[in-house]
């Protein structure tokens, strides 16, 4: 990346173009940049060791948060969750870090750390008149963020992300969804359920507007009533940014909803029915995302097409031997190796086969089983155990993992207690089954099958066995 | 794990426990569902997607929409009780 290239901030060239809106206010270009402008005064002082942990639930503020931390030199972390563990992981990697938040969210886990407070959306900081308005460039080779992945051994692996790749990776899903040639398209509203500070919704409740000249809804619409709601304030056309879980919440509601131009899903594989479903319901063309951490998102298709992923512009994909792909080119920074088995139609098309092993998704966040497994074992009085991801047929329910546990002294309330401190929610075992012993090989491993078969023996009857 | 100190469930509280049990495949009885402690995070360990895969129980099988906010700071998700009181104050009659 040629570090002389200097990129704006937003795409929008006016100060009247607008950026993002709620149920009764607009943010505009002007009062984005102003805000952007005051808030980076207070930021802390740029080194290696410091970074902005922007934990803000409202999605202008945190774009605000992000846009003053990039003016100031500094990078958003990202991390995969929010565990008091983790919080406490990221603060060895950076001492300085600061915690940037508009309300509670992550005072519980951070109170102690160095606070910088959101900007008040109804107060005007810093005057500037729109006569001179300027949006600010950052340098294309800036350190923008650092999101997480889980690493195998404990500690989350950091992965930068530089200002000029993610600029790219929304300009090149902004191509994708014909958003890239604004003012000459239509302002799209972006209403997003998903929370800013996952990939995803970074990248396409945030960037994709942010870097495209379009809008975004600065709430988090969760359940369905709530969905309706935020489009129904959203100017048309609009796009519902969401996940297969809140796409089955949505289209089982009983009244109609605003009319869509487009719906994204990402995080999970959306089966046909729910995607016909979705379509039927709104009216419209439902595309999915694919993507992870490290890469960012690097393919779409409209589900109903077919089985076939194309990458975004000047990605390309080349199979491996083990049956999985690398992917690079365009934003992805350097080649990354997907953790899905995939069948290569050529260098810009692609079919997924399914998840390798070892890596775990639940509700667009993901984790590997050793990650977990380690994790599991260092809990005082676990002498041994597992996590395992049973074989599922029924599409119906979100599914979770289980594991088994030899550990004769926890019951089950400690053990639960020991593993909501490591683990995120997401991936707390249901149920976890006490056992006398796992069935281990003569070398020690745990095979699937053995697991399933267990599983088989205890998953009935239902009542918890400890 | 049963709180001894919590009053006992009502006979709709039992109902409301055990869709919650049944929708979420939780590893608890649903009899042991202490109807004042909370569900979110502590107690039941709940999370947000928990929270919406319940709501979508309960529309489906109350007609009751839930609706407004932080899922984390909803007062009617705040307990089995209230849940419970939620569903039977706002359940179209008959």
């Amino acid at each position: 990346m040629n570090s002389a290239i200097a990129l704006p901030l937003i795409a929008a060239t006016a100060p009247d173009v607008l950026v993002a809106f709620d149920d009764t206010r607009s943010f505009d270009a002007a009062h984005f940049v102003r805000s952007v402008r005051a808030l980076a005064l207070r930021m802390p002082s740029p080194s290696a060791n410091a970074a902005v942990l922007n934990m803000c639930t409202n999605r202008y503020q945190f774009a605000v948060g992000f846009g003053a931390a990039l003016v100031r030199g500094l990078p958003t972390l990202m991390p995969a969750s929010h565990s008091a563990e983790t919080l406490s992981q990221l603060r060895t990697q950076f001492p300085d870090v600061v915690l940037f938040t508009d309300g509670a969210e992550g005072l519980a886990v951070a109170n102690d750390l160095p606070r910088v407070d959101a900007i008040s959306l109804t107060a005007t900081e810093g005057a500037q008149n729109a006569d001179n308005f300027s949006v600010p460039m950052i340098d294309a080779a800036q350190l923008a963020a650092y999101v997480f992945t889980s690493g195998s051994t404990g500690l989350p692996t950091p992965h930068a992300k530089h200002f000029g790749a993610l600029v790219q990776n929304a300009r090149a899903e902004g191509e994708r969804f014909g958003m890239s040639d604004a003012p000459n398209v239509a302002q799209v509203s972006v209403v997003g359920t998903v929370p800013p500070q996952h990939m995803y919704g970074f990248e396409t409740t945030v960037l994709l507007p942010l870097m495209n000249g379009h809008a975004f809804y600065a709430g988090r619409p969760f359940f369905p009533l709530d969905v309706a709601q935020s489009l129904a304030a959203a100017p048309a056309p609009r796009m519902l940014v969401t996940t297969p879980v809140h796409l089955r919440a949505i289209c089982a509601h009983p009244e109609p909803m605003a009319e869509l131009a487009h719906v994204i899903s990402a995080t999970a594989p959306l089966d046909i029915a729910l995607a016909e479903q979705a379509e039927a319901y709104f009216r419209a063309p439902l595309s999915e995302v694919y993507g992870c951490t490290e890469a960012g998102q690097v393919a779409t298709r409209r589900t109903l097409d077919g089985d076939t992923w194309q990458t975004y512009a000047n990605v390309q994909i080349h199979p491996n031997s083990d049956g999985t792909a690398t992917v690079s080119g365009g934003h992805v920074e350097t080649p990354v190796i997907l953790s899905d088995f995939v069948r290569v139609e050529d260098s810009t098309h692609f079919a997924l086969l399914g998840r390798t092993a070892d890596m775990i998704n639940i509700a667009g966040k993901r984790v590997s089983l050793a990650y977990l497994n380690h994790h599991l074992l260092m809990i005082e009085g676990v002498k041994d155990g597992s996590f395992f991801w049973p074989d599922h047929n029924e599409a119906e329910t979100l599914q979770r993992l289980v594991a088994f546990v030899v550990a004769p002294t926890l019951d089950r309330a400690q053990l639960r207690a020991a593993l909501a401190r490591i683990v995120d929610s997401a991936f707390m075992p249901r149920p976890i089954f006490w056992v006398d012993q796992l069935p281990r090989n003569s070398t020690g491993k745990l095979t699937r099958a053995s697991l399933q078969a267990l599983y088989e023996t205890h998953k009935n009857p239902t009542a918890p066995n400890r | 794990m049963p709180d001894l100190a919590s009053p006992a469930q009502t006979p709709f509280e039992s109902e409301i426990a055990a869709l919650i049990v049944r929708s979420l495949s939780l590893d608890v009885a649903a009899s042991d569902v202490a109807p004042e402690a909370p569900l979110y995070g502590e107690g039941l360990g709940l999370d947000s997607i928990d929270i919406l895969e319940l709501a979508l129980a309960i529309a489906q099988t109350y007609k009751v929409q839930t609706e407004a906010g932080d899922p984390k700071n909803l007062e009617i998700y705040k307990s089995l009780r209230a849940l419970a009181a939620h569903v039977a104050a706002n359940r179209p009659v008959a």
